[in-house]
């Protein structure tokens, strides 16, 4: 009886160190996915523990939202200054691209035309709706004399007026009081250009009753006087009036210059 | 001069540079209100003619030397509209908003073409389309929307200066002591 025991022992610790054994090789060996046991487990636990997972995210949310409503508030504030500094920032980084593209456009005019020029910024209009001119901020110290010329890169916009230290007026195309020598560009008629037509309108006078004038012939200054170089872009001819018996023939000239946007111009030097 | 007709003129005479240093500032005045001309026509239509004529003439000759061209042209002008304005208020109701926007209209339209035939006749030709449409309607029709409330200021300013003077009959040290 006794003995039988022993063999039942000795047969229970065989079966477990078997066991053992088996275990030991089935989870020591390396495997692709999780075993049937544990895919079966992962499926039957995961909506369970997507449920809990949602419930807990919804009370932690809403356990942060109520604890810390103060420090969100700030954090929110502070969110709020940012974009605010932001937008300013942009702002200011579009006004930077428009004159840096102002100058350079600026910088390709006066690489590509001869003579000195001295780029100014415009400040200032006449308050008055009677005359036509612009302040700009240099003067004598820098060089500038009155009757110099005034460009920009879409062609003439007058002439120096008067000189003060570190700022001149400048008599723009559309005063009344301002006349320029022009010729027309296809035909080399000659004529004089005269402002008091308001900042869209100039009106070509030419010397000749028969002068070739059409619709879209381009006015560009002809350099006679001293005044103002030649070749410089005045205008568009937007229409031409038939002249009566013993009157001179003129065109109407829309002006290639936008005066109402005027931001920075150039004076020709001597 | 009575106090209130002299506080009229200086608060005008205040307020006429400031109005030209945002016209500057702001950009061109082709298109926008003439102040000045409005201002004349307050000063006309608040005070006694004699004292409105000159007075608008200054408003005028402060127009001329900050726009530096044509010394004279919107002084006489100027001129004018004071004048014509101080002339309808004694024919018409002066209490009547009416009455002022037709003063303000006839005022500034006898400025405006006063000023264009001096110019003309100095050589400085403005085109006429260009006069009508950018320069005498809109002037007529701002005249006709700012005479209220600038009339409105210039009195209430006025009444205010007013209290620095002493009451009438008074020196400032009888009133002091």
């Amino acid at each position: 009886m006794r003995r039988r025991f022993q063999y039942k022992k000795m047969i229970i610790l065989a079966v477990l160190v078997a066991a053992s054994v088996a275990l030991m090789n089935v989870t020591g060996k390396p495997q692709n996915g999780p075993s049937f046991w544990g895919s079966l487990f992962q499926k039957a636990s995961k909506p369970v523990s997507s449920a809990y997972l949602a419930v807990k995210d919804r009370f932690q949310s809403l356990k942060v939202a109520f604890a810390d409503k103060e420090a969100l508030i700030r954090k929110n504030e502070e969110l709020e200054a940012n974009l605010r500094q932001l937008r300013g920032l942009e702002s200011k980084i579009q006004e930077v691209e428009a004159e840096n593209k102002r100058l350079r456009d600026l910088l390709g005019f006066q690489e590509n035309a001869p003579g000195d020029y001295l780029v100014a910024e415009v400040f200032g209009r006449d308050p008055s709706k009677w005359f036509s001119s612009v302040s700009i901020a240099a003067g004598s110290e820098q060089g500038i004399e009155p009757d110099a010329a005034v460009v920009c890169q879409a062609g003439l916009v007058g002439r120096i007026l008067s000189v003060g230290d570190n700022l001149s007026t400048v008599l723009l195309l559309t005063d009344p009081e301002s006349g320029v020598g022009a010729v027309v560009q296809r035909s080399r008629d000659l004529g004089v250009v005269l402002g008091g037509g308001g900042p869209e309108s100039l009106t070509a006078r030419f010397f000749s009753k028969d002068a070739d004038v059409q619709v879209g012939d381009l006015i560009v200054t002809s350099g006679m006087g001293s005044k103002f170089p030649e070749g410089l872009l005045i205008g568009e001819v937007v229409s031409v009036r038939t002249p009566q018996p013993g009157l001179v023939k003129e065109a109407i000239v829309r002006p290639s210059v936008d005066f109402e946007h005027l931001e920075e111009v150039m004076v020709v030097g001597r | 001069m009575n106090p209130r007709d002299g506080s009229v003129i200086t608060i005008a005479l205040i307020l006429a540079p400031l109005a030209k240093l945002i016209e500057f500032v702001a950009g061109p005045a082709v298109g926008g209100p003439d102040i000045l001309a409005g201002l004349s026509v307050c000063v006309g239509w608040l005070c006694d003619m004699w004292y409105a004529l000159p007075a608008g003439f200054v408003l005028g000759l402060i127009e001329d030397v900050v726009t530096a061209r044509c010394l004279g042209s919107r002084a006489i002008a100027l001129a004018l509209a004071s004048l014509v304005a101080a002339g309808i208020r004694s024919i018409l109701n002066p209490d009547s908003l009416s009455s002022k926007m037709l003063a303000a209209l006839c005022g500034t339209t006898l400025a405006d073409y006063v000023t264009w035939g001096i110019l003309a006749s100095r050589g400085i030709r403005i085109a006429a389309p260009y006069f009508f449409r950018s320069i005498w309607i809109p002037s007529a029709l701002w005249s006709l929307a700012l005479i209220g409330p600038l009339h409105f200021s210039v009195r209430r300013m006025a009444l205010l200066a007013g209290t620095v003077w002493p009451p009438p009959g008074r020196k400032g040290r009888e009133t002091a002591l």
